[in-house]
């Protein structure tokens, strides 16, 4: 597909083409959007777009059309092949550059297909899951980009000899990119080989990248599991320490509904002054771990309890969570911290009094 | 031990916000590694509280009261082995299965939680091989 504004040059490309290599099917456009209507109908193998046209540019079209075309070849006609350009194309996945006036002998060269049988293997792949299709890639030692198109997004991982040095996907990149995209259960991929990665952001291994990912995706599974109106499950008590000001009611109003009050942690209850006192002596300790208002969050985690502590400005409060069930279930309870901690949370950053 | 410095070093770039990364022998509070060997006296200041916290014994006693007050059985094994602390600055701190040493990070308050968990949890592996 030929697109360009100026319908003389499209008119002489296609001409010229359809002469020099009657074999391929072209077609071209001098309006980019009605151009941009037909690759979402039906996708060409390449696309030679202008830069500079009116309604939608070429760069805008290359990204709308890789959502529909990842895999499709691009060739950016430009009069304009300064850094900027290149820069602004090489952003959106691999593209030639040919600079215009040219000699449509040169662009034709650049749409001869590769010849059959010149080494290697081509063709259509399809796994289940992304982890595999970046171990295969890993242990090809490819060089190169690793294009995935998903529903939620595009997202890239380049290669170095095996090795993921980089990723990107929307706004993330680097590790945080990388498993934002293990997430995806499904899409379409293409190699861009001896691609350079713009960055180094990545140094793992792809085996720990592949383990953590997966950890990751666990830990995920299993809070997406819990119901949202359902205490977490395994959490099967949630105690509270109230001190000074905040009396027992207004703990039992400031908690979540889906955190039930299991029991109360009172300074003035007999059989709970051991554990409050060292609860203070604890607040005491961590003090200094807080900011410079006084306010702070200590969180300690252990296979079969965890225990939060959060203060502001001289005052302290403690959650417990106890009978967690195993490791499995720190997630589950960070997950209740950070609920109960609501507060916490806010008071780590100065807003203690807007929480309340 | 410039395995562990090694080790911290590496935690420490490859961590968006990592601040100090530092390997403390318990409960003695010697310091096994760290990178970078300085830092704001703030950040010094909030290190040196944790260490102190982790080596006080402090932490077992209020686990041996937790465990009472809820009605846990009795246990040898740590109660507690993973801290985190949130105030000016992050703390994620892991005490070592062997109970002999932990693995501190600090990063600024910037650093996504998960993110300095997994760090942190990749120096661990990496250390298990360096102070065994």
């Amino acid at each position: 597909m030929i697109v360009d504004d100026e319908e003389d040059l499209v008119w002489t490309l296609l001409r010229q083409v359809r002469r020099e290599r009657p074999q391929l099917e072209v077609e071209g456009f001098s309006d980019p959007l009605a151009a941009l209507e037909q690759i979402r109908r039906t996708p060409p193998d390449v696309l030679v777009t202008d830069v500079r046209m009116p309604k939608l540019g070429g760069v805008d079209l290359i990204i709308a059309a890789r959502q529909s075309a990842p895999s499709m070849q691009v060739i950016v006609m430009t009069a304009f092949n300064t850094e900027h350009v290149k820069r602004a194309v090489a952003r959106h996945g691999s593209v030639t550059l040919i600079e215009k006036p040219f000699e449509v002998s040169a662009l034709l060269d650049l749409l001869t297909p590769p010849a059959d049988g010149g080494g290697g293997f081509r063709g259509d792949v399809s796994l289940p899951m992304l982890p595999d299709l970046v171990q295969l890639y890993s242990l090809a030692r490819v060089d190169g980009a690793l294009r995935i198109v998903n529903g939620a997004g595009n997202g890239t991982l380049w290669f170095k000899t095996g090795d993921i040095v980089h990723a990107r996907c929307g706004d993330a990149t680097g590790v945080a990119a990388f498993f934002e995209m293990m997430r995806w259960d499904g899409g379409r991929f293409l190699l861009e080989p001896l691609e350079e990665p713009p960055e180094r952001t990545i140094r793992e291994s792809v085996a720990s990248l592949l383990i953590e990912g997966a950890r990751l995706q666990d830990e995920e599974s299993v809070a997406k599991a819990a119901p949202v109106d359902a205490p977490p499950d395994g959490l099967e008590s949630v105690g509270v320490a109230s001190r000074n000001t905040w009396s027992v009611s207004e703990v039992r109003a400031g908690l979540p509904a889906q955190l039930p009050l299991a029991w109360v942690v009172d300074p003035s209850e007999p059989r709970d002054a051991a554990l409050w006192a060292a609860a203070d002596e604890l607040l005491q300790a961590a003090r200094p771990l807080g900011d410079g208002d006084g306010n702070g969050l200590l969180e300690l985690v252990g296979s079969a309890t965890g225990l939060a502590l959060f203060w502001d400005s001289g005052e302290g409060r403690l959650a417990v969570g106890a009978d967690l069930g195993g490791r499995e279930a720190l997630t589950r309870f960070r997950a209740a911290v950070a609920t109960v901690g609501g507060v916490a949370v806010r008071a780590a950053s100065g807003d203690l009094a807007a929480a309340r | 031990m410039s395995g562990a410095r090694v080790v911290c070093e590496e935690t420490v770039r490859t961590t968006d916000g990592g601040l100090v990364c530092s390997v403390v022998e318990l409960p003695t509070g010697r310091t096994l590694g760290r990178y970078p060997a300085a830092s704001s006296e703030d950040v010094e200041k909030t290190l040196a509280a944790l260490s102190g916290l982790l080596c006080s014994g402090l932490l077992p006693r209020v686990g041996d009261l937790v465990r009472s007050r809820v009605g846990l059985p009795p246990t040898t094994a740590s109660f507690f082995d993973e801290v985190y602390c949130a105030g000016s600055r992050q703390l994620f701190a892991k005490i070592l299965p062997s109970g002999s040493a932990a693995v501190i990070l600090a990063t600024e308050p910037t650093t996504p939680v998960a993110w300095g968990w997994l760090r942190l949890r990749s120096a661990l592996r990496a250390l298990g091989a360096t102070l065994a």
